[in-house]
């Protein structure tokens, strides 16, 4: 049976070597252990000794001085006694190399984010990254603010100071301006939502204090007269969530849980004041704001605003919350204001009675 | 709910394991019957015999690849190296085998086996006997490590570690030792790789490692009664570590400072630092700070000692910078 | 002192050791051969001229006892039940090698038949049998856990941690040192005062023995009452095995002078397999003819393996993250 002589692997990671020189000749015999031919491989020329016996017979034409071949390579046969060597020379094993790695580039559109930091970067002013994205969802240019933070970083608190004071931001109109301002103990308030805390069937207390003030608003403007147009009125209220927002539209027909299901997921403040039954959520709790008031764009632009519900921080006593409303009084008297705020009042001091 | 001491409650859980799982022994120096350095087995001599609490030679190396060839043959074995500093000796082999045996194997074997020491710069013990070293581990895959900070921490993350599949690394700071506080009865098990809310708060995340996780607290109550709230937040294990629950308070807080008595370079708050960057990028409104003991070995005199630790008073004052920026 | 209570084995126990021998020779070749045509990469350390230490001690052994072998271990592996197609379809890299491809030569594990892994590092092994021996011991079975290891790994702590806790306990393992001279490329008598592996077990209060690990019947005989007396609760022993590799310490690598090659020709004049040929032929036992059948049915069944093994599909590369933590990895199949 023909052995094959092959370029072997020297060391543990040759891939080619270039032939040197036959140490036997065609039809010499070879012994195990002979060196035969050498090859250098790794700068150092190496002879590479035989693993079989038998006589040489060489391949033409593959193993000449000064060529480069692959680790596998077949490049003679050792031969038996009388033994012709095989007609065709086996394929060239092939080595085992690792495949090429290729990382795939993805061609997408530039991000406006990263053009805005870039822009940032040339003008140098600085934001920090929550900063950017309120400013984002409040559509406020926070180039323009005045920082406070550390060297001159722009802020979170620094966007919503500038949203409240107004300058910056959504275009607030030409009318002027009131605002109305109560406390109102939330005492019950706080025992419905203890209940609803321990109930199973209540999966979100959040959503539904938020149902419930919504709800309370609807029934207060229904006892009210005042003319404060349910579609002209927003409700913004501060809870654990953050400050959320709401039109009073609709509520009356829908029940707390109802109203409760159609407040998942927070959407833009604009998205909402265009009256859908959504909420928009900004994270104010690190603010400690009792209340908020900020700039909206309300056809008749009333505004009523439930405060932080106060809790004491015993189960079951005394807590409060605080109301406000703003409107302009070339649309409603502030008789009619004051009025629909004390109704109000009185609903989310009283909730199981105006919720039955 | 009784108060038991930390050491006390990780050896109930010790000792509520090894009566529950017969293949569970103990090997290291001086804990058969006179209990261990650190108390860690006083009176389980007595219980379980010398071939479950068994003293050994100083080999720490030998002893520690000895539990993990005596896990592959279905053992529970719990390496109780004293000082981390000790278990240094046998991390070639932790690393070569115990934490590759399960993948090297394809599942076919596995290396349950518990290595706990104490570690911590305390009470001047200096170069040799107050290193941390639980990066180390972290950064391999295979191992778990956990760092309890309490004493119901130390009983149920100890339980969980001796039902555990995989090498666990448990490491209890030696400050933490003597802490009392409330302990479960029993069947107590915290799982891994769930982080503690431990205070909550809305202004700023504190994230502690082990001994450091009191000392957040304390600066915790000393903020709340200016009107500042911070979450503090015990990862428990650093590997797995739970991130999702870091995450969740940066979105709430905007600002996160990691304390941790260990070495800057390389360390769990930088994978934590790095990791928070990464997934809540846009909630930061303030660069995420480290707190970090200073790079050189732990010395001896308490003068030193006190430049080399983290004291209470640094966490107050590194939180209020953070509060500013 | 416990004297040698093991028979000689008989004539079919004699041809299935010349078997092993046989099987693990020509595994060796075949991977000499793939290596050297670029098949294969990494680490490859043959057996060649050692066959007589794993076969003669394997033979004592059952399915449930542990072997602990060493980055020289496919005598090992092959010893305790490896077949050659798992062998060499693990060392190209195959999803049905021994360990599916992620191991090659240093890393082949399969528990199922006791085989707890060959191994990239020196000393491990002796404290890894060790602390199986302790549970052994503990869960009170009969099993038995051998370690093998080198001469460069007697020079190793582990060698001493493992000895002093061993005998200390009476554990039931079996230490063998395959002393091959050269620790890599550093004869082991540079690197050391005292030469005898043996002694040095003694100076533990460890029952040590030596074998001419050359002499199939000189190990099997040893080991056997090596394995006899860990199994009947009598405490470890260590057997020194005197033996030479007559490859280059891994494929690929050129013989640089550190030996000679007088010194090569020697120790393949004393190579087990001819050594137990000759005893079979002289004391009557076999004839050559049926000597040269049997390693010719050997080696074709090796290079049907060895066949088989090429066509094997590469593993899946989605596979590489399984098994890291028992999260990902599923309850334990053996």
């Amino acid at each position: 049976m023909a052995f094959q002589v092959i370029v072997p692997r020297i060391g543990w990671s040759m891939e080619k070597g270039v032939f040197s020189e036959w140490l036997k000749h065609e039809g010499e015999f070879v012994n195990q252990g002979d060196a035969v031919f050498s090859i250098e491989a790794d700068k150092a020329v190496e002879e590479v000794l035989s693993e079989d016996a038998g006589t040489l017979s060489i391949l033409a034409g593959v193993a000449l001085p000064g060529t480069e071949l692959l680790v596998g390579t077949v490049i003679g046969f050792l031969l038996e006694a009388g033994e012709a060597p095989p007609v065709t020379a086996p394929a060239t094993p092939r080595p085992a190399t690792l495949p090429a790695q290729t990382i795939p580039v993805s061609k997408q559109a530039p991000d406006p984010k990263a053009s805005q930091a870039a822009e940032a970067r040339q003008t140098g002013v600085v934001a920090s990254p929550r900063a950017r994205r309120v400013s984002r969802e409040l559509s406020v240019d926070w180039r323009r603010l005045t920082p406070t933070g550390t060297g001159g970083r722009v802020r979170e608190r620094d966007v919503l100071r500038s949203a409240t004071l107004g300058g910056v931001g959504r275009n607030r109109g030409s009318g002027l301006v009131s605002l109305l301002r109560v406390r109102a103990d939330a005492t019950q308030l706080v025992a419905l939502l203890d209940r609803l805390a321990d109930s199973a069937y209540v999966s979100s207390v959040s959503d539904h204090y938020e149902a419930i003030l919504v709800k309370l608003a609807a029934r207060a403007y229904l006892r009210n007269t005042s003319g404060v147009a349910a579609s002209c009125l927003a409700v913004g209220m501060i809870s654990s969530e953050g400050l959320g927002y709401r039109s009073l539209r609709g509520a009356e027909t829908h029940s707390v849980s109802e109203l409760a299901a159609l407040s998942q997921g927070p959407v833009g403040l604009e998205d909402t004041l265009s009256g859908d039954e959504a909420f928009t959520s900004l994270s104010l709790d690190s603010l400690g704001l009792d209340e908020y008031l900020p700039e909206y764009d309300v056809p008749g632009g009333q505004l009523l605003l439930f405060g932080r519900l106060a809790r004491s921080s015993t189960r079951g006593e005394g807590a409060s919350i605080a109301l406000a409303l703003s409107f302009q009084e070339a649309e409603v008297s502030l008789s009619r204001a004051a009025k629909f705020l004390e109704d109000v009042r009185i609903a989310v001091e009283d909730p199981f009675v105006f919720l039955a | 709910m009784r108060e038991l001491s930390y050491i006390d409650a990780a050896r109930e859980a010790l000792s509520e394991e090894m009566a529950r799982d017969p293949t569970i022994f103990v090997m290291g120096e001086g804990i058969g019957p006179r209990g261990g350095n650190f108390s860690t087995t006083v009176g389980l001599h007595a219980q379980y015999g010398s071939e479950r609490l068994r003293d050994t030679p100083i080999s720490e190396r030998g002893f520690t690849t000895l539990c993990i060839g005596a896990a592959l043959a279905g053992a529970r074995p719990v390496v109780d190296a004293m000082f981390v500093d000790f278990a240094l000796d046998g991390i070639s082999d932790l690393v070569n085998q115990a934490s590759k045996m399960r993948w090297m194997s394809s599942g076919r074997l596995e290396v349950p086996l518990v290595v706990r020491a104490c570690m911590g710069v305390f009470s001047s013990a200096a170069a040799h006997h107050s290193g941390s070293y639980y990066s180390f581990f972290a950064h391999i895959p295979g191992f778990q490590v956990v760092l309890p900070s309490s004493p119901a921490d130390a009983k149920g993350l100890l339980k969980t570690a001796l039902r555990s599949r995989d090498p666990v690394i448990f490491l209890e700071h030696r400050a933490l030792l003597a802490t009392k506080g409330p302990v479960p009865d029993g069947e107590y098990l915290i799982p891994f790789g769930q982080a503690a809310i431990v205070h909550e708060g809305t202004d700023l995340t504190l994230v502690g490692l082990s001994a450091m996780v009191p000392k957040c607290l304390e600066v915790a109550r000393t903020l709340a009664a200016e009107g500042i709230t911070v979450e503090v937040i015990d990862p428990r294990t650093v590997a797995p570590l739970d991130v999702a629950t870091i995450c969740a308070s940066v979105k709430k807080t905007g600002r996160l400072l990691i304390v941790e008595e260990d070495y800057a370079s390389c360390s769990v708050a930088a994978e934590i630092a790095s990791r928070v960057g990464d997934e809540s990028f846009d909630d930061l409104d303030a660069p995420i700070r480290r707190l970090h003991c200073g790079f050189a070995p732990a010395p001896y005199s308490p003068a030193l000692e006190k430049a080399m630790a983290i004291s209470t008073q640094t966490i107050l004052q590194k939180t209020r910078e953070l509060l500013a920026e | 002192m416990h004297k040698s209570e093991v028979a000689l084995p008989d004539l079919p126990s004699l041809l299935k050791l010349y078997r092993k021998m046989v099987e693990i020779r020509k595994c060796e070749e075949s991977l000499i051969k793939a290596f050297n045509s670029g098949l294969m990469y990494g680490g490859c350390h043959t057996y060649i001229g050692q066959e007589a230490i794993a076969s003669g001690v394997s033979a004592h052994l059952n399915d449930d006892d542990f072997v602990f072998g060493t980055h020289r271990g496919h005598g090992h592996a092959l010893a305790k039940g490896l077949n050659p197609f798992e062998l060499f379809a693990e060392l190209y890299g195959r999803s049905e090698g021994a360990s599916g491809g992620r191991g090659g030569s240093m890393h082949l594990f399969k528990p199922s038949i006791g085989l707890m892994g060959t191994n990239g590092i020196v000393g491990p092994s002796l404290l890894l049998a060790t602390g199986a021996a302790y549970t052994f011991k503990m869960l009170k079975t009969s099993r038995v856990a051998v370690a093998y290891f080198g001469d460069g790994g007697v020079n190793n702590g582990a060698f001493h941690e493992g000895c002093n806790m061993a005998a200390n306990w009476d554990l039931p393992v079996v230490f063998i040192c395959e002393n091959n001279l050269y620790a890599t490329e550093i004869p082991f008598a540079s690197v050391t005062k005292q030469t005898s592996v043996a002694k040095r077990g003694e100076s533990y209060g460890l029952h040590s023995v030596v074998a001419d690990g050359t002499n199939i019947l000189d190990v099997h005989a040893k080991a056997g009452e090596a394995v006899k007396r860990a199994r009947e609760g009598h405490g470890p022993t260590l057997l020194e095995c005197l033996t030479y590799r007559h490859r280059s310490h891994s494929e690929g690598m050129r013989e640089s002078g550190y030996r000679t090659k007088e010194e090569v020709q020697l120790w393949k004049e004393r190579d087990p397999i001819k050594a137990l040929a000759a005893h079979l032929l002289e004391a009557g036992l076999a004839t050559d003819s049926e000597l040269l059948a049997l390693a010719k049915e050997v080696g074709l069944l090796v290079d049907e393996s060895n066949k088989r093994a090429l066509e094997s599909p590469e593993p899946d590369a989605a596979t590489q993250f399984e098994h890291v933590l028992a999260a990902n990895s599923g309850s334990l199949h053996a």
